[in-house]
């Protein structure tokens, strides 16, 4: 685990009150944005990320992982499947694990509609591509790319999260990365084209 | 090296969880297949893309805050672990004593405060009855002719 959150969390079970505030600063945007791609909006996803964080708050005394934002990760995976089923949609996450990795589940409709980090730097068509080309993806995939992408989170403990193999995750990541293949292939001949 | 493990074997350098040997093992493969060395390009790219993250409320990011100041666990006492039974059984020795001296020896108990006369005297006087104390008339009458100019 990074030793400043060490530092930090000795400090806040030490008493200071304040000693967590630059690990929320720090761990905001990834953790968002990963929670924002697999809910259903903006409204959504600031509950999410708050609850994650309340229960992060109350059991940091149990806190023994190597990664703190892998573990917040790890809670916010449990609630937006909370959500999804108290949503009353009829597949789980865990549920289509089995199925082939060109299934569509229930999870497909949390989709976030809301800004995409491609639009937000710009609105670019290559920014919408790649957003639409993530968002035809299952939610494992979709889990599995965003974790990787937003967080940096190893296979290891990706296959831990989603209660599967470390090969059943790559050949998630595999399958992503292949949609995103012939919209990257342009962007990138465009750009090696410009490059002198 | 088959394009099928090199895939995977891409995924996981990226990760970080390959090994040495499978890196160059790797690195030995992708010079030679376009089409691998293509999918590594593709997560470059797609990691350029989504480097630019949300970020939640404002208002959600306060609660957040005001929730960990508010269940912060208290600050913990000065650590006198050591310190807490020893000053307690230095106070019961103490009581003992004053009770066993007070049963056996009550003369002991107490302070006596003893004030000589000389002591109550101003500075000046003292040092001249510090001088003269003890002695007898006629060594008074000595040093009084001892130090007597005769004008």
């Amino acid at each position: 685990m990074d030793k400043s959150d060490i530092e930090c969390i000795n400090a806040y079970l030490g008493g200071d009150a304040n000693a967590l505030e630059p690990m929320v600063e720090k761990y905001k945007r990834p953790l968002y944005s990963f929670i924002l791609k697999m809910t259903e909006g903006r409204e959504d996803a600031d509950e999410i990320f708050q609850e994650t964080w309340f229960r992060a708050l109350k059991n940091v005394h149990k806190f023994k992982h190597k990664n703190f934002l892998n573990w917040l990760f790890r809670i916010a995976h449990n609630l937006v499947i909370d959500r999804a089923r108290r949503n009353k949609k009829n597949v789980s996450l865990q549920s289509s694990m089995g199925g082939e990795d060109g299934d569509h589940t229930l999870e497909d409709h949390l989709a976030a509609p809301g800004i995409s980090p491609a639009e937000e730097a710009g609105g670019t068509a290559l920014g919408k591509q790649i957003e639409e080309a993530v968002e035809t993806l299952s939610p494992e995939q979709k889990e599995v790319f965003l974790l990787r992408m937003y967080g940096n989170v190893s296979f290891k403990e990706i296959a831990k999260l989603q209660k599967c193999s470390i090969n059943t995750c790559l050949a998630r990541m595999q399958y992503a990365l292949g949609k995103l293949r012939s919209i990257l292939k342009e962007e990138y001949e465009e750009l090696q084209e410009a490059m002198p | 090296m088959k394009c099928q493990d090199a895939e995977k074997w891409i995924l996981l350098e990226d990760s970080g969880e390959l090994s040495e040997k499978q890196n160059n093992e790797l690195a030995g493969h992708l010079q030679r297949c376009s089409a691998c060395q293509e999918l590594q390009d593709t997560l470059i790219g797609a990691q350029d893309v989504f480097q630019i993250m949300e970020e939640p409320s404002a208002v959600a990011v306060q609660n957040v805050l005001r929730e960990a100041r508010l269940n912060a666990p208290r600050k913990k006492p000065l650590p006198i672990f050591g310190l807490k039974p020893a000053i307690a059984m230095a106070a019961s020795a103490m009581i003992g004593l004053g009770i066993f001296f007070s049963v056996f020896h009550p003369d002991k108990v107490g302070m006596e405060f003893v004030v000589t006369e000389t002591q109550l005297l101003s500075s000046e006087d003292q040092v001249v009855s510090v001088m003269y104390n003890g002695l007898s008339e006629d060594d008074l009458a000595f040093n009084f002719l001892m130090t007597y100019d005769g004008i």
